[in-house]
């Protein structure tokens, strides 16, 4: 099921520091969009990517060598973004955006593929965060349900409820802008 | 027709994702040949994982790729903490050097914390014995105060109360310092002897949970909340420190 090989997930021989910093490097982009996936907000992404880094630079002895790099950080990431958004609710502050308010992809590339890929990634970034994180992780990032279970640290059942769930809302979401379009072209 | 109720959408989505078991994937197989109002619902839950895959791929052509990068680069990195085989001496003159450093007081005029705190904790707390606590008689009025003096100091509000742990005898209070900052350490002695420290200094970092790992040789709990690191360690299993942790994460 994983589309990415040993050298993408990052599974590294040693936990020798200088191998974990080049190993984060190269997952740069992917951690990045899993941050948007928390956060929804491209300034929150890259504080909490840049977050993520220095945290796991600072743990860098507790990374198991043989294991999952991108799994690893993704958890680090998860764990910051929740906590911080505790602690912001604590405030009485309120965190994340919807959807339709993020710039997703760049929009200079017009195409009617990459409309339809944006639009795809617009309705998984509209799902609510728990169905979400589960789509990215087994449908994106090439986790096993087992694999995502243990990251989000829930059930295996869970993660199949949550990919279930959030496949029949895409569906749906599907439907209503097939709708519209068929609307607007009766229209004109 | 027959009846849809026998396979659950996970199971359909199982099926649609090749991963379920061989079994029951032919038995989904055959009911979708025959079964119309079953495929209506396979049909339902149908996924473009293509297009997914797609438009997540250009959202991460989007990263501020040189940005994150250029800060990972002036990132100081995590002193080694494991001394090879044969370093005996390196390691006590580490061990002796950070516990005269904390123990003693002696601040370090740096501009910027160098190297991690824990590290010297670790380093700290291998120096201690059952015989370091052993003498140390309980008295819970002099703990009382001992505790209340050192997190006024610390500025965390932090009672007695909420250092007692099960399984954990609570020995002493005691406020050091390291490169300038405050750093408490509340001492304990498990039901063997073992001496075991709850250490907690002013910190940066974002709240995180409890991790256990490896320091210095020594087992270890760490966690970040409400602007403090805190770290429970010792030689004591991981899974008792990790226990006590968590009490303590509770508590605090």
């Amino acid at each position: 099921m994983s589309p990415h090989s040993d050298d993408q997930k990052g599974v590294l021989p040693t936990g020798h520091a200088e191998t974990v910093r080049a190993g984060i490097e190269r997952l740069l982009p992917r951690l990045w969009r899993f941050c948007m996936v928390l956060a929804k907000d491209r300034v929150a992404a890259e504080d909490l990517a840049q977050s993520t880094c220095v945290r796991a630079l600072q743990r860098e002895h507790q990374f198991q060598a043989g294991t999952r790099l991108d799994s690893w950080l993704y958890r680090i990431a998860q764990t910051i973004w929740f906590n911080q958004r505790r602690a912001a609710n604590l405030r009485g502050r309120t965190s994340g955006l919807e959807a339709d308010d993020v710039e997703l992809v760049d929009q200079s590339v017009g195409s009617e593929l990459n409309l339809y890929h944006k639009q795809v990634l617009s309705a998984v970034m509209a799902l609510p965060e728990s169905q979400r994180i589960a789509v990215v992780l087994v449908y994106v990032e090439g986790l096993s349900y087992k694999e995502a279970a243990d990251h989000v640290g829930v059930p295996i059942g869970t993660i199949m409820s949550r990919l279930a769930a959030a496949r029949l809302r895409l569906a749906t979401l599907k439907d209503e802008t097939s709708k519209q379009k068929v609307a607007r072209a009766d229209l004109e | 027709m027959s009846t849809t109720k026998s396979f659950t959408d996970e199971e359909l989505v199982a099926y649609s994702d090749g991963v379920l078991d061989t079994a029951r994937a032919n038995e989904v197989k055959i009911a979708l040949e025959h079964d119309t109002c079953l495929a209506a619902r396979f049909g339902a839950l149908e996924f473009d994982r293509r297009a997914v895959s797609a438009g997540f791929e250009a959202m991460a052509d989007t990263a501020p790729i040189d940005f994150l990068r250029e800060k990972i680069r002036t990132q100081p990195g995590q002193p080694h903490f494991s001394f090879g085989a044969g370093s005996q001496w390196l390691r006590i003159a580490a061990a002796l050097i950070a516990g005269l450093c904390i123990g003693w007081g002696v601040t370090r005029i740096r501009d910027e914390p160098t190297e991690d705190w824990r590290v010297a904790v670790a380093s700290y707390q291998r120096l201690y014995t059952t015989a370091t606590l052993a003498g140390v008689t309980s008295d819970g009025g002099i703990e009382r105060e001992e505790v209340a003096a050192v997190a006024d100091k610390l500025g965390l509000p932090i009672k007695l109360g909420q250092l007692q742990l099960a399984d954990l005898e609570f020995k002493r209070a005691q406020l050091l310092e390291f490169e300038g900052r405050l750093l408490a350490q509340f001492a304990y002695l498990d039901a063997r002897g073992v001496p075991i420290s709850f250490c907690a200094t002013r910190s940066n970092a974002p709240d995180s949970l409890v991790q256990v790992g490896t320091i210095g040789g020594l087992s270890a709990a760490s966690w970040d909340k409400y602007g403090y690191s805190f770290i429970v360690i010792g030689t004591a299993p991981a899974e008792a420190l990790r226990q006590a942790a968590s009490a303590l994460f509770e508590a605090i």
